[in-house]
């Protein structure tokens, strides 16, 4: 503990007299000096009612509100996104499908009207005309 | 304008107060005082809604005066404080003050700068320390320690001019 910690700084009566005697602080009128505050604050009030917005004040403010706005929506179009199936898994069952059918097509149908389509140029007895007769 | 009259005209007398100590001459301090409220009206904004107004209304007032005083010390070419400035350019004055006022005087105006204000607004203007310390931006034990060494220093001139003024009259009534 120091020594101005035991100073209780009561009240002095001597000191105070003392020091007022010499007191040169100059005293200042209160009341003229908030009507001359009052008056040089006025316009600055006026000025603070009605704010004069230049574009960047407009595009700032709007850009408080779009800004978040836009990562919002982008963020739940990203989750949407991620939860879908896939576009190519469809358009792999489609193109498996499509295969199958063609497949199918020409082991059945295709292979049957070429076997007709023989059928119907070449007679029964073509066979060994064609092929000739082993024996001949 | 009713609500910025209403937040500042109470505490004009307290801000004159600090003024008139921080700027020596009425017209500065006036200045001072009425750019301190244009100040804190242009950053309201930058006031904390959740602490009282008055302290930090205060520690702007406080600041914009103690850049005053370094732009006036930088003008200054001599380095004589007011006091003992205004003892030498007010003759009529002098004369008219007893030689204990004025040497009191010289002895205030030999405190420093900081420890004068604070016991002149302690003393004279009733400041708690507290008040003071907040008004500052200092500690209490700070403005404690400063109040302290000041009034122990004018404790003791008034004493010594106390005892020379009785060793005179005593001297004068031996004649």
């Amino acid at each position: 503990m120091t020594e101005y910690d035991h100073d209780d700084l009561t009240p002095d009566p001597r000191l105070r007299d003392a020091l007022r005697l010499v007191d040169r602080a100059p005293t200042l009128d209160v009341d003229a000096l908030r009507v001359r505050i009052l008056a040089s604050a006025a316009p600055r009030l006026a000025l603070r009612r009605t704010p004069e917005l230049s574009w960047w004040d407009v595009t700032s403010r709007a850009g408080r509100f779009l800004v978040p706005a836009s990562l919002a929506a982008a963020a739940l179009a990203i989750l949407l996104l991620r939860q879908a199936p896939l576009p190519t898994e469809h358009l792999d069952v489609a193109a498996a499908e499509i295969t199958n059918a063609v497949a199918y097509d020409f082991s059945s149908d295709t292979a049957d009207l070429q076997r007709l389509a023989a059928d119907e140029l070449m007679p029964a007895d073509a066979d060994s005309w064609l092929l000739g007769d082993p024996s001949r | 304008m009713e609500a910025f009259d209403a937040l500042l005209t109470p505490l004009l007398p307290r801000a004159a107060s600090l003024a008139r100590r921080l700027m020596d001459h009425a017209e500065d301090a006036e200045d001072l005082v009425q750019e301190a409220c244009l100040r804190a009206l242009d950053r309201i904004d930058q006031h904390d809604q959740q602490r009282a107004f008055a302290p930090w209304f205060f520690r702007v007032l406080v600041n914009l005066g103690l850049n005053a005083q370094r732009v006036r010390k930088v003008r200054r070419t001599e380095a004589l404080t007011d006091y003992e400035a205004s003892d030498i350019a007010t003759p009529d004055v002098e004369v008219e003050q007893s030689e204990t006022r004025r040497r009191f005087s010289v002895a205030v105006a030999a405190l420093p700068p900081r420890q004068r204000q604070i016991v002149m607004w302690h003393e004279v203007d009733g400041w708690s320390a507290p008040q003071i310390a907040e008004a500052l931006s200092l500690s209490q034990a700070t403005v404690r320690w400063h109040l302290h060494e000041a009034r122990r220093t004018l404790r003791t001139a008034l004493q010594d001019l106390r005892d020379t003024d009785d060793g005179t009259a005593a001297e004068a009534r031996t004649r």
